[in-house]
């Protein structure tokens, strides 16, 4: 359960990500859309354009931070870097619709207003960063913080410090096959010889899961 | 083993195919169909320690001669253990491992493309 609740949450901030990115990008393009600005009476694909762009913004606004809302609500204590990664990516989100909504606040007929746009547009930029980094500790942490029970025997626990040498996100599994195929092993003497045996070749199980 | 020579540059397939490699092949190869084939198993069958099968096993799935899926969650917790990653020869790997063991050991008909073994 626990499981697939992180599994959801690692998705939900691929999304909020995905949204930044749009964000950023129809950004640009009402930028340029309303640089060729002209009266409505001479450019009405120009004003459908701008039109269409602020809906997109608000849309991909709405769709991020409804991920965000998700996915930055972790099920762990999250240890004290990743909490202030968290906060100030929430702080960020918080600023971008101010921006946004300062940007598009002007009657419909009038250009948006450019500086806070280019803001807007920084801060998204911004959020993708600080998502991509809370993207990595939180593999990081729950690599480390398995709820496993399975992950606290003495056999699980030396093969969480074992794991260390994998890249983060095979530890996870790693350990939970290796605790599956140490719970099939009734010999005491056999189990041993068997972890001895990964603890012994950690480093060349590293290479080659690489 | 020949890990650490052959680590930097089997990326898309074997450069050199050591003798556990070629005993856990030889396992395989016994029923090729098989989809169910974990670490533990391998050890005991082919006697080799489990750090060398793991590690052979992750060489095999990065040069594309097996693919590896979750036990499932239900028959495992069912047994009250976790889930264990099975094995499974693909047909690229198959063909490619009966190739390597017909070099190896041209003398034996044990390997012949399609046969099964004796």
């Amino acid at each position: 359960m626990r499981r697939d609740e992180g599994l959801a949450r690692r998705g939900a901030r691929r999304r909020a990500a995905t949204q930044a990115i749009t964000l950023a990008a129809v950004i640009d393009q009402l930028l340029e859309a309303e640089a060729t600005h002209v009266p409505m009476s001479a450019g009405a694909g120009t004003r459908h354009a701008v039109i269409l762009r602020r809906g997109q913004i608000r849309n991909a606004l709405s769709l991020l931070e409804e991920a965000l809302a998700y996915g930055l609500d972790f099920d762990f204590v999250p240890p004290s870097e990743l909490s202030g990664a968290r906060a100030h990516t929430r702080n960020v989100a918080q600023i971008l619709r101010l921006r946004v909504t300062a940007a598009l606040s002007l009657a419909p007929d009038l250009p948006s207003n450019a500086g806070h746009l280019r803001a807007a547009r920084q801060l998204a930029v911004e959020l993708l960063e600080s998502l991509g980094h809370i993207q990595r500790w939180v593999l990081e942490v729950e690599a480390d913080a398995l709820p496993s029970p399975w992950a606290e025997t003495w056999s699980g626990r030396l093969l969480r410090l074992a794991a260390l040498a994998l890249p983060t996100g095979q530890r996870r599994d790693f350990i939970e096959d290796q605790c599956g195929n140490l719970a099939a092993i009734e010999s005491p003497r056999e189990r041993a010889r068997y972890l001895l045996g990964l603890m012994g070749r950690m480093s060349e199980i590293a290479a080659a899961c690489r | 083993m020949g890990s650490r020579r052959g680590r930097s540059t089997d990326e898309g397939g074997p450069q050199r195919v050591t003798v556990p490699v070629l005993q856990v092949l030889d396992l395989l190869l016994a029923e090729p169909a098989r989809d169910d084939w974990f670490a533990l198993d391998i050890c005991r069958r082919t006697r080799l320690g489990s750090g060398s099968v793991v590690e052979i096993l992750f060489r095999l799935q990065r040069w594309g001669w097996v693919t590896s899926r979750w036990e499932d969650a239900s028959d495992a917790h069912r047994q009250g253990r976790p889930r264990r990653r099975f094995y499974q020869l693909t047909g690229q790997g198959a063909a490619a491992a009966r190739e390597v063991m017909r070099e190896r050991f041209p003398g034996l008909a044990r390997w012949a493309p399609g046969g099964a073994p004796t």
